[in-house]
């Protein structure tokens, strides 16, 4: 057997130990990782309480966008009503559509995966508890505030995609159009903090020996969807950050007067925007192939093609975006290859679908709640799959394209793919945060009260758009036959909420939070998360060599239980989780984990209040919130990265791992590239749009900066990159004083601060203006994106001379300093980039 | 083919409804179409079929049965070599398709610029050097048997431009001329309306494609261009008509060739008379609601650009629906 | 990284191709050159997808160690579903 590390498999042998632990050393355990009681409960950031939290809330806004669309519904039973009038309904849809998509699918599969993942992967916690903890809070507190905007008529009204210039200044002059932008914002942030956690959870804190081979299902299905987040969001940020920009500065990205283009927008929000369907879809498919198994007393079969479907949606999801644009009049030729690529990404779901059917043929099917939900499930997908497909076919789309066949179309897909087996979730996991789980019996009405209701709601849906309805109107005029099938569908919207309505019931009766004693393994399943936890996650973090190991090991769990496993104490006395390598997942180093702490929930707090309070114009406050915000992040920090006394620790059998690890083999190190993968995108897809706009109007394209700037300015930034790497050199040097290797850090952060100067200075120099044209508009947008990478980096250079100044920066290595190199090299490259991108394209030498 | 359920206007008739349009083309770009939606729906049915019907013997089939569904081979045959053989035959249909119905738009074809406005359709009939030689909104006439080239662009925001039973839609984008073919094959009124989302009454914003024999159309147009008005009917209230149509600001907004009344901002008047529609395609035209429109058409089509006139008394409304009806 | 990069691959590869052919569309817009282009580019995605599957299957049936032997094996589907999906993405250029 090969080793990844240098580690020797032969020492799993030694697991499952002998002979008694020591007493005393569960209560320890039990003491490091207990929460914080009372008000201060709030502050945990245990991934069993955010988790749920994170959870409850999605929840919370799946009903309050589904009351939305249930009025919605009442007012298009029957022509010509007045339930809600049409500025009302406008803002109504559009809400319905934005918290459906990013208060709640998202959001909800990143609560999954921080309560569920860990338990899988045997870890203690996910690798950054606390910024778990913040991304759930800024969601938290940032999307209320934004459905709040309903009640005083300021929710936006331009639809869940915002199409410009529908959505400008001139047609949208409220600040409502505002509300979706920054409200989208800190969305994106914390969709950002999950897909970063998830991604470093997966690939790194894996239980010893859970090799990708041996990963669970589920742990692809995230580390997909997390790749996809970091992809695709950033396209997302990029196009609101431009909308904004024009709105406040009137800078004309998409007003083709002065050489904007309002198509740009569709291109990069769809960019973002269908990748985001497979985004909810594959979390929600993957859960299914966890379930399945245990529904059907099965394994799942095709495990390595389902593998294989999420590798090669992940990739291909990316390259459909413009099918939502077949009406806008591209290239035929370009509307052919997003045709294509639309008919190939259905080739996954396919295997998906039928390794399910495989799977229950191989085993025996007990048709309990959740088999229930997934079958309605995946035959309700399936008709979506069909209707997808159809419209994957451009003439065909052209017909149907913003009709009520596509509503029937996307809701089939999405509540066949997600919302489904969201409920068969709820009910087979019930049993890990419940003390009772939820009734069968009411589980069955549910069932067939939401399947029902779905069928009757979205089916005739197709034969309105059919017969002509388009979407996204707030009411229509009698005669035209569209009475009969909106009638049905209304009925249909009572007969689902009826469902609904039975589960919230159900969830009063039933759900008793705990994470201690749980109703357990309900429904029978195979994989690490019904091993016995506490708040602590497993007593010992056990060897896996199988992909059930509860059913191919069965004394696993007493093992597991009487620590005779990887951890089963805290040597160091802190929170620890092993750190193996990604592809073996091989034992390489303890990680100590911070606990319960108040900063990540107000950091978070001013967060959102930070964005919520710049949409009503109170720019003051806003910017105090925003200032509030950074302070508690970097207090929040400050405690971070210290070595502790206990430089080696025995995990167990006598195997000794370190305690304090820097360079590229850490989670910190791994979570920074995420991180730069991210800004990359951002920076790539402004990029995308500098070319686009000088493709398409490059009679705007007049100014020309001089080219010689490029000599000063990119040598800036090189000394800058070579000036943080010659101080990570030093740093390693016994023979250098403390403040040398930060010293010259700080000076190649002067210099990159100096190079962005020069760079803005000398376009400004040629006179063009932001507002000037949609050179102008894109050029300051680049300069937008550097100068907050240039304020970040200021943040830095106070914090490294503050750590240096106590003497935090130990020698010969540290993660802080390696992370504010990386970062110092990354926004290096990107300004030499942008610098030479804006001189030589299109003017040249 | 279609039963016909509804008793409806004919206004309603020509707007949408039961034959679903899309199934009941009447012209050579909307015919494949439906032919391509019958497939397809030919098609999904019968894969959902095989779907459910493999999930059936999955479930309660028999040990044998079951037994060769349950590996990997079935996943390989329903998952991947089926859907690669369906899909690879409709992708070449489709493209097939898409590459002859975006044919290149030829000099020798009759042209109509369209422009999409917040909330209904300016319509400018195009000469030979692509000047406008009639301008007019909301109704769009054209001779059948041939196809009419369409220039569509924006005023403002988003619009799109469908007529389901005569081509798929086509986006109005500011900044943009968009370029598509219609042709009706038989005379007859064809329902549209604005399909992509653009604010307010956005839901209120259609408009009617009329056809007629060529010869009809010929003699039409001749008439409209020839400068020259028809004679207006002997009517008492014509008189009072026409000088409230200038004095109580009607003509800010509105044309009347021939009348000194040039107002841009809102649609051409001009042959209002002979519309089948008020207000972008949702009132029949007559008199009883064209004076409703112009008392108060926020009560109709709430957000629309139009004041409400309600200083106007009943009579006023009267005689400015005589003189409007008179426009033809 | 090399372990990654072999099991995404084909995947790889059709990326590479599709991003190719769209610049090349956006460009030539829907002209000969585009077409020649993409047919060019199809050819030589499909060939390297090609060897990657042949690879990937040659490299499982070699393997003795079950995680090399399951990277193989997902090297092999990955480069086989590009090349359908690049055959795919082909075709545009013969039909419009």
């Amino acid at each position: 057997m090969s080793s990844e590390t240098g580690f020797d498999p032969a020492l799993y042998e030694r697991f499952p130990t002998t002979g008694e632990r020591p007493a005393g050393e569960f209560d320890e355990l039990n003491r490091i990782w207990a929460a914080p009681t009372g008000i201060a409960k709030l502050t945990a950031v245990n991934n069993n309480y955010v988790g749920v939290w994170y959870i409850a809330t999605a929840f919370l806004f799946f009903v309050l966008a589904g009351v939305l669309a249930l009025v919605m519904r009442a007012q298009l039973a029957l022509p010509l009503q007045g339930i809600l009038p049409q500025e009302t309904y406008n803002q109504f849809f559009t809400m319905h559509g934005t918290i459906m998509m990013f208060l709640f699918a998202v959001p909800i599969m990143e609560a999954l995966g921080v309560l569920l993942l860990p338990q899988m992967l045997a870890a203690r916690d996910l690798p950054f508890p606390r910024l778990s903890a913040y991304a759930f809070w800024a969601y938290f507190v940032g999307g209320l505030c934004f459905f709040a905007s309903i009640f005083f008529g300021l929710a936006p009204n331009g639809g869940w995609f915002m199409y410009p210039p529908l959505t400008s200044t001139t047609y949208s002059p409220g600040i409502n159009a505002d509300f979706w932008l920054l409200g989208i914002g800190f969305i994106e942030i914390s969709a950002i903090a999950g897909a970063i956690e998830i991604i470093v959870g997966v690939l790194r804190t894996r239980a010893p020996g859970m090799s990708l081979r041996e990963m669970p299902i589920f742990a692809w299905g995230m580390l997909v969807f997390a790749g996809m987040i970091v992809i695709a969001f950033p396209s997302v940020i990029l196009a609101t950050l431009l909308l904004e920009l024009e709105r406040a500065l009137n800078w004309p990205f998409f007003d083709p007067t002065r050489g904007g283009d309002p198509v740009l927008w569709q291109h990069l929000f769809w960019f973002f925007g269908h990748p985001e369907v497979y985004i909810i879809f594959l979390p929600a498919s993957a859960l299914v192939s966890m379930m399945i198994p245990a529904l059907a007393r099965t394994r799942l079969v095709g495990h390595n093609l389902i593998v294989l479907a999420f590798l090669a949606t992940g990739f291909i999801s990316f390259g459909v975006w413009a099918h939502h644009m077949f009406a806008t009049g591209m290239p035929a030729l370009s509307v052919g290859f997003f045709a294509a690529a639309s008919m190939a990404v259905s080739v996954p779901a396919g295997i998906q679908v039928f390794s399910w059917i495989a799977t229950f043929a191989s085993g025996k099917p007990v048709f309990n709640t959740p088999t229930l939900f997934v079958l309605g499930g995946l035959v309700t997908f399936v008709i979506g799959g069909l209707t997808g497909v159809m419209v994957a076919l451009v003439p065909f789309d052209w017909q149907v394209h913003d009709t009520h066949f596509i509503v029937a179309h996307l809701h089939y897909v999405l509540i066949g793919g997600a919302v489904f087996p969201l409920f068969a979730v709820f009910y087979y996991w019930m049993g890990m945060t419940s003390r009772r789980p939820l009734s069968e019996r009411t589980g069955k009405w549910v069932f067939w009260l939401m399947f029902v209701g779905m069928q009757v709601i979205f089916l005739p849906m197709h034969l309105t758009g059919l017969m002509g309805m388009p979407r996204r109107v707030y009411t229509y005029l009698p005669g035209r036959d569209w009475e009969i099938t909106n009638m049905i569908s209304t009925i249909g919207a009572f007969i689902f909420a009826a469902g609904v309505l039975l589960f919230l019931i159900e969830l009063a009766r039933n759900f008793r939070f705990t994470v201690e004693d749980d109703a357990g393994n309900v429904y029978g399943g195979g994989t690490l998360e019904w091993l016995p936890t506490g708040l602590y996650s497993t007593r010992s973090i056990p060897v896996v060599n199988s992909r059930y190991p509860l059913w191919d090991d069965p004394g696993i769990c007493k093992d597991v239980e009487e620590g005779r496993y990887f951890l089963p104490n805290a040597p160091t006395g802190h929170r620890e989780t092993i750190i193996t390598s990604p592809v073996r997942a091989e034992p390489e180093y303890v990680q100590i984990m911070p606990g319960p702490s108040a900063w990540p929930l107000l950091a978070a707090v001013f967060t959102a209040g930070f964005f919520v309070i710049l949409t009503i114009q109170a720019y003051g406050v806003a910017l105090f919130s925003g200032v509030l915000a950074v302070l508690c992040v970097l207090r929040w920090l400050w405690d971070t990265d210290r070595p502790i006394a206990v430089e080696q620790a025995d995990v167990g059998a006598g195997i000794m791992l370190p305690t304090y690890v820097t360079g590229p083999r850490t989670h910190g190190w791994w979570a920074m590239i995420v991180l730069l993968v991210v800004i990359g995108m951002i920076f790539l897809m402004a990029v995308f749009s500098y070319f686009y706009l000088y493709g398409i109007h490059p009679q705007f394209w007049m100014v020309e900066a001089q080219g010689w700037w490029l000599f000063p300015i990119v040598g800036l930034y090189a000394l800058a990159a070579l000036l943080a790497w010659l101080g990570r050199r030093l740093l390693a040097r016994e023979d250098v004083s403390e403040w040398t290797p930060s010293g010259l850090l700080l000076w190649g952060m002067v210099a990159a601060g100096a190079a962005f100067i020069l760079d803005l200075w000398s376009w400004r120099a040629t006179g063009l203006t932001g507002d000037a044209s949609g050179q102008g508009a894109i050029i300051h947008a680049l300069f937008t994106l550097q100068g907050c990478l240039v304020f970040i980096l200021a943040l830095m250079a106070v914090y490294l001379a503050a750590r240096t100044g106590r003497a935090l920066i130990i020698k010969p290595c540290n993660n802080t300093f390696d992370l504010i190199t990386l970062f110092t090299w990354y926004l290096a490259g990107q300004g030499a980039a942008s610098a030479l991108l804006t001189r030589l394209v299109p003017g040249g030498f | 083919m279609w039963p016909r359920i509804s008793t409806r206007s004919a206004v309603g008739d020509a707007l949408g409804g039961w034959p679903p349009p899309v199934l009941d083309p009447a012209g050579p770009y909307a015919d494949p179409l439906a032919m391509l939606s019958w497939v397809l729906f030919a098609i999904a049915a019968l894969v959902l079929l095989v779907v459910v019907a493999a999930l059936w013997v999955a479930l309660f089939g028999s040990a044998r049965r079951k037994g060769r569904l349950g590996g990997t081979r079935a996943i390989w045959i329903g998952g991947v070599a089926f859907p690669a053989v369906v899909l690879s035959a409709l992708l070449v249909w489709g493209l097939s398709l898409t590459g002859s119905l975006t044919a290149p738009i030829r000099g020798d074809e009759m042209r109509v610029k369209v422009t999409g406005e917040m909330w209904w359709w300016r319509i400018a009939y195009l000469g030979r050097d692509g000047q406008a030689v009639l301008h007019d909104a909301n109704e769009l006439h054209i001779p059948v048997g041939q196809p009419v080239v369409l220039e569509l662009e924006s005023a403002d925001v988003i619009h799109s431009f469908w007529v389901p039973r005569l081509s798929g839609k086509l986006d109005m984008i500011p900044g943009r001329t968009n370029m598509m073919r219609i042709q009706a094959d038989e005379p007859g009124v064809f329902g549209g309306q604005c399909a992509e989302y653009c604010g307010g009454p956005h839901a209120l914003m259609g408009f009617v494609v009329v056809a007629h024999e060529p010869e009809d159309f010929a003699r039409l147009m001749a008439a409209r261009t020839a400068g020259a008005r028809p004679p207006l009917p002997a009517h008492p209230d014509l008189a009072r008509g026409a000088q409230l149509f200038q004095t109580a600001g009607c003509a800010a907004c509105h044309r009347i060739a021939g009348t000194g009344a040039n107002g841009i901002a809102g649609p051409d008047l001009s042959f209002l008379g002979t519309r089948q529609t008020l207000g972008a395609g949702i009132l029949p035209n007559n008199r009883g609601t064209l004076m409703g429109w112009i008392g108060n058409s926020q009560a109709i089509k709430p957000g629309n650009r139009m004041p409400p006139y309600s200083m106007l008394s009943s009579d006023d409304l009267r005689a400015l629906a005589v003189y409007l009806e008179a426009q033809r | 990284m090399r372990t990654w990069a072999y099991l995404l691959g084909g995947l790889i590869v059709w990326t590479v191709h599709f991003f190719a052919v769209y610049v090349a569309a956006s460009i030539f817009l829907t002209s000969t050159t585009a077409r020649v282009v993409t047919a060019l580019v199809t050819f030589v995605c499909l060939a390297a997808a090609t060897t990657l599957t042949l690879r990937g299957w040659a490299g499982r049936v070699g393997a003795t160690d079950p995680e090399r032997r399951w990277i193989h094996t997902i090297a092999a589907l990955s480069g086989a579903t590009a090349f359908l999906a690049i055959a795919w993405q082909g075709l545009p250029a013969l039909l419009i």
